[in-house]
C-alpha cells in the first residue's frame, strides 16, 4: 500500500475553494504531475485521497492534512517537487511521508490552532473593543447557534468548553484589522470548533464586525 | 474602485468563481501592454468557461505583447446586488481593474436570450449602453460569434461586429487599433478605418430605411459605397492557433474536460440548422495535429475527461482511426472520452465498442421529425430502419437510457408527423423488450425530447412562420397524451421562450427597441426558467410599439429584404430557394461529399468543396 501523508498550505489566492473542489483539484494536479494516484472501484471511480479535517471556504491554512493512496511508492522529495512544479498558485506542499498504519485519519484529529484577524465596524476605541471580546472569552458560557439544516430547529450550543486557551493581541497602528484572536480549540470527529462560530459569539454581543480573516495555523493529532 | 470585504463575499455562492487565480490564467502588467481587452461572456462563469471560442481568442490576444486579454462574466443575481450595493464595477477577472477603463469591451454572441445580460453587463460596468452615446476615451464595444451573422437587434449598442472566425480578424484590428492609438485619433476616424477589415460591420456606417407594412425598403451605406461585409474563414485549420495550456477552473464548470475541435462545418445540409450552413465549408484537423494537441492539453490541464467537438462527430472522415488513437492516449491515464454528436446512422458495433471502453452515459439520437415524410422536408436523411438499428445494438450491449432529440412546428407540419414521434418512442420501448432478458438490461427509459422550433438566418427555413403559442400548446397536449407509456419521458420547452428567440433570431434594427425596454423592465438571465418573465417583455412589447406575430409567426415574402441578407455568409440566396423548393415537394438533397449541389461557398476556396 503506497500511502503517503502530505501536510500543505491554502493561502489567499485560493481560500474560497470548497471541499468537493479541493478533491477535483487534487485529482487533476496529480494528473498533471504524472503521479498515479489510485482508485476507488465501481461505476463512479474517485481518487483516494483521504483529509483530516476540511477547511470551509474563505478559511486560510497553514496546515491541511491529507492522506493519499498512489498506484506505486514515489520517494518522498520527488513527490513533493513534482507536487508543487504542478499545483496552482496558492497551494504548496510542505512535507510529504510516507505512512504505514491503517488507521482513520480523521479519527486522529484532536485539535487546532487558529488566528482570528477582525476589523471592527465602529472604530472609536480599540481599547474597548478588545476588551469586550477578551470579557466574551472569559465568560462562563458561549452560547451560538449549532449550523443545522434548514428544515430544523435551531439549536444553542457552548462552545466554552471547545476552546484550550486564547490570546487576544491587539494592533495599534494596522488600518486593516484591529485585534487578532490566537487560540487552541477542540477539533475533530468527536468535539469540533468550528472557527465562524467566533465570529458568530463576538457578533452576538453586539460587536460588529466589518471584516474577518481566519488562519488555521495548525492541526494536531493523536498517533 | 472598492473592493469587496472577505465577509461581504463569503454571503454569496461560490465566491471562487469572482477572485480568479485559477491554473494557466495569463497575468501581465496593465502598464507594459498598449491595449487591454475585456472578453465577456454574457452569462455566468459556470457556463462562460466552458465556451471553445473565449479559450482560443484569449490566448491568441495574450499572444500578443502589447495585448491583455482579461475574462468577464455576468455576475449571479445576489453578487450583482452587492457589487451595486458597494459600488463595485463589473472588472477584469485577472486584475480585477474596471473595464470601462479598457480599449474594447467584446461580447460573444451565442444564444439570443443572452442579449439583455449584455446591456446589464455594460450597465454593470458604467458604459452607456447605446452606442451613440459613448465619448472619447472609453471602451469600444464589440462583438461576435454565431449571432453576429444577424447583428440588427444589437446594432443599435455595438460599435462594431466581426463576423465569422476570428483567429485572424481579430489580430488585424488590434494592429488597425494599435496604430489608430498611438497617431491619437478620433472615435469615428478609428471606426472607418476598421471598417475596412473584411468581416467587420460598424453599424452607424449603416441605414435602414422601412415601409409601411414594416419590413425593410431600403438597407445601405450612408456614403453609398457598395455594401460588401464577408465572412472570415480559416482555410488551414491545422496551421491556424490552438491552445492547449488552457485555464483550468475550480469549480462547477459545465463540460469541464479537455476540448479537441476536429472540424468546423459540417457537409449535412439539414435545412433547419443555422450552425451547418454559417460554418462552411467543412475544414477539417488532421489525425496527426489532433493528437499532438490532444497529448498537450493532457499534459497541461490533468483534465479527467476530453470531448470531441464538431457539427458531427462521426463525419470525420478518419473518425476510427482518431477514436482508437485517443482512446489508447486516454485510458492509461484514466482519462474519460466523450463522443458526443454522433450520426444516428454511423452507430454500430465498431463503434458502441469504442463507447464501451469508457464510462456509459445514455445514447443520444437526433431523429428531428417523426415520420420519414417530414425527415425528408428537413432534409434530415435517416431513416426509421437506420435508427432501429442504432437502439437494437445499443440495446444489446448494454444500454438501457436512449434520449431522442426532435423539433415541433417544423414546416408542412401534421399532427400525424407528430404521431410519428410517439409511435417511434413506442416502437423502441417493444424492441427492447422483444430482445432476450440475458442479451439486454433490465429495463429501459426513453426520454423523448421535444424543442419548439425556431426558424433562423441564414437556412431553408429563415422565411417560415413559427407556430403560434395556441398551435404550440395543443400540440405540447398532443404528445402528452400520445406518449403514455411508463417507459417512455416527454420533454418540451416554454412556448413563451422559443417565441421569443424568434423574434430576435430574425430581428431588425426596431428589435433593439425591444430588448432595451425588457431589460429596462428588469429581464436578465432569460435563458434559465427561474428567471425568465414572458411579463417583462410583454410590457417591452406594449412600449416600443412591435409584435412578436410579425418577426415570429409572419411568413416572409421571398421578394422581402431580410434584414441579415446584406451579409455574405457564403451560402447563396439561390441556393435556398432552391432548397425550400425542394423542401415543400419532399425531396432531398444529398451531403456534401455525396455530391456537390453548388451551395456557393466553394467560392471561398478550401475545405471539403475541394477534396
Amino acid at each position: 500500500m503506497s500511502k503517503y501523508r502530505l501536510i500543505y498550505e491554502k493561502n489567499d489566492e485560493v481560500k474560497y475553494l470548497g471541499h468537493l473542489d479541493t478533491m477535483t483539484m487534487f485529482d487533476r494536479t496529480f494528473r498533471r504531475a504524472d503521479i498515479k494516484l489510485k482508485f476507488s472501484q465501481g461505476f463512479n471511480p474517485k481518487p483516494n485521497i483521504v483529509f483530516a479535517l476540511p477547511s470551509g471556504s474563505g478559511l486560510i491554512s497553514k496546515s491541511e492534512i491529507i492522506e493519499i493512496e498512489l498506484e506505486e511508492d514515489v520517494e518522498e522529495n520527488k513527490l513533493i517537487e513534482r507536487l508543487n512544479n504542478n499545483l496552482p498558485n496558492g497551494f504548496n506542499i510542505i512535507t510529504a511521508n510516507y505512512v504505514t498504519d491503517n488507521k482513520s485519519l480523521m479519527a486522529k484529529v484532536i485539535e487546532s490552532e487558529y488566528e482570528v484577524y477582525i476589523k471592527f465596524e465602529h472604530e472609536n476605541n480599540k481599547d474597548e473593543l478588545a476588551e469586550k471580546v477578551i470579557d466574551i472569552f472569559n465568560s462562563n458560557e458561549i452560547l451560538v447557534d449549532k449550523k443545522v439544516k434548514p428544515d430544523k430547529p435551531k439549536v444553542d450550543i457552548d462552545i466554552k468548553s471547545f476552546i484550550i486557551n486564547v490570546y487576544v493581541e491587539k494592533y495599534v497602528d494596522n488600518d486593516e484589522y484591529d485585534i487578532c484572536i490566537k487560540m487552541k480549540a477542540k477539533a475533530g470527529s468527536k468535539d469540533n470548533l468550528r472557527p465562524d462560530y467566533i465570529i458568530q459569539a463576538i457578533e452576538k454581543n453586539g460587536l460588529a464586525i466589518y471584516d474577518y480573516q481566519i488562519i488555521r495555523t495548525n492541526l494536531i493529532l493523536n498517533e | 474602485m472598492n473592493k469587496l470585504t472577505n465577509k461581504q463575499l463569503l454571503t454569496v455562492q461560490n465566491p471562487i468563481i469572482y477572485t480568479g487565480n485559477e491554473l494557466n490564467q495569463v497575468i501581465k502588467k496593465p502598464d507594459d501592454v498598449k491595449i487591454r481587452f475585456a472578453f465577456c461572456f454574457p452569462e455566468v462563469y459556470e457556463i462562460g468557461m466552458s465556451y471553445l471560442g473565449m479559450k482560443i481568442l484569449y490566448y491568441l490576444l495574450n499572444n500578443r505583447e502589447d495585448t491583455y486579454c482579461e475574462r468577464v462574466f455576468a455576475p449571479s443575481i445576489e453578487m450583482e446586488n452587492l457589487m451595486r450595493k458597494n459600488n463595485i464595477e463589473l472588472y477584469g477577472l485577472e486584475t480585477k481593474d474596471s473595464i470601462k477603463t479598457f480599449d474594447f469591451v467584446g461580447f460573444t454572441l451565442q444564444y439570443e436570450l443572452t442579449y439583455t445580460n449584455i446591456l446589464n453587463m455594460l450597465d454593470l460596468a458604467n458604459i452607456p449602453i447605446y452606442a451613440k452615446d459613448r465619448e472619447e476615451g472609453m471602451p469600444f464595444v464589440i462583438a461576435g460569434g454565431p449571432c453576429a451573422c444577424n447583428p440588427e437587434p444589437l446594432a443599435d449598442f455595438i460599435d462594431f461586429f466581426v463576423i465569422g472566425e476570428g483567429e485572424e480578424v481579430i489580430n488585424e484590428i488590434m494592429d488597425v487599433y494599435a496604430k489608430w492609438k498611438d497617431g491619437k485619433g478620433t472615435r469615428k476616424e478609428f471606426l472607418e478605418k476598421v471598417d475596412k477589415v473584411q468581416g467587420v460591420y460598424v453599424p452607424c456606417l449603416y441605414e435602414t430605411k422601412y415601409n409601411e407594412d414594416g419590413t425593410i425598403s431600403e438597407f445601405k451605406r450612408k456614403d453609398n459605397e457598395k455594401i460588401n461585409i464577408t465572412k472570415r474563414i480559416i482555410k488551414d485549420l491545422d496551421k491556424v492557433f490552438f491552445p492547449t495550456k488552457t485555464i483550468v477552473p475550480y469549480s462547477s464548470v459545465i463540460h469541464d474536460r479537455t476540448m479537441l475541435e476536429i472540424f468546423r462545418g459540417c457537409i449535412r445540409g439539414c435545412r433547419f440548422c443555422q450552425a451547418g450552413y454559417i460554418y462552411r465549408p467543412v475544414r477539417e484537423k488532421s489525425v496527426d495535429r489532433l493528437l499532438e494537441i490532444a497529448k498537450e492539453s493532457i499534459d497541461s490541464t490533468g483534465y479527467e475527461e476530453m470531448s470531441l467537438v464538431s457539427l458531427s462527430t462521426s463525419d470525420y472522415t478518419k473518425f476510427h482511426e482518431l477514436a482508437s488513437n485517443l482512446i489508447d492516449m486516454t485510458k492509461e491515464k484514466k482519462i474519460n472520452l466523450s463522443l458526443p454528436s454522433l450520426r444516428i446512422d454511423s452507430i454500430d458495433d465498431k463503434l458502441l465498442d469504442k463507447m464501451n471502453s469508457v464510462r456509459k452515459s445514455g445514447l443520444t439520437l437526433a431523429p428531428e421529425a417523426g415520420t420519414q415524410r417530414l425527415r425528408n422536408v428537413i432534409n434530415k436523411n435517416v431513416n426509421e430502419e437506420e435508427i432501429f438499428k442504432a437502439c437494437d445494438i445499443a440495446f444489446r450491449k448494454g444500454w438501457t437510457v436512449v434520449k431522442l432529440y426532435f423539433m415541433m412546428g417544423l414546416p408542412t407540419e401534421t399532427f400525424e408527423d407528430l404521431q410519428g414521434i410517439a409511435d417511434l418512442a413506442n416502437k423502441i420501448v417493444d424492441m427492447f423488450f422483444k430482445i432476450p432478458k440475458n442479451e439486454r438490461g433490465r429495463n429501459v427509459k426513453v426520454t423523448v425530447s421535444v424543442s419548439t422550433f425556431v426558424p433562423k438566418p441564414f437556412t431553408t427555413f429563415q422565411w417560415a412562420g413559427q407556430n403560434d403559442k395556441k398551435l404550440i400548446q395543443e400540440k405540447i397536449e398532443f404528445l402528452q397524451n400520445a406518449t403514455k407509456n411508463r417507459n417512455v419521458s416527454f420533454n418540451w420547452n416554454n412556448p413563451d421562450v422559443s417565441i421569443m428567440e424568434a423574434v430576435i433570431a430574425r430581428g431588425d434594427r426596431k428589435v433593439s427597441k425591444l430588448i432595451y425596454e425588457a431589460w429596462k423592465q428588469g429581464a436578465k438571465f432569460d435563458g434559465w426558467d427561474e428567471h425568465f418573465d414572458i411579463q417583462k417583455w410583454n410590457k417591452a412589447f406594449e412600449i416600443s410599439g412591435l409584435s412578436k406575430e410579425f418577426y415570429a409567426q409572419r411568413v416572409r415574402r421571398l421578394d422581402e429584404i431580410l434584414p441579415w441578407e446584406f451579409i455574405n455568409m457564403g451560402v447563396s440566396r439561390k441556393f435556398f430557394e432552391k432548397e425550400l423548393d425542394k423542401a415543400l415537394k419532399g425531396e432531398v438533397t444529398p451531403n456534401c461529399r455525396q455530391s456537390c449541389s453548388g451551395c456557393g461557398i466553394a467560392s471561398f476556396g478550401g475545405g471539403v468543396c475541394f477534396e
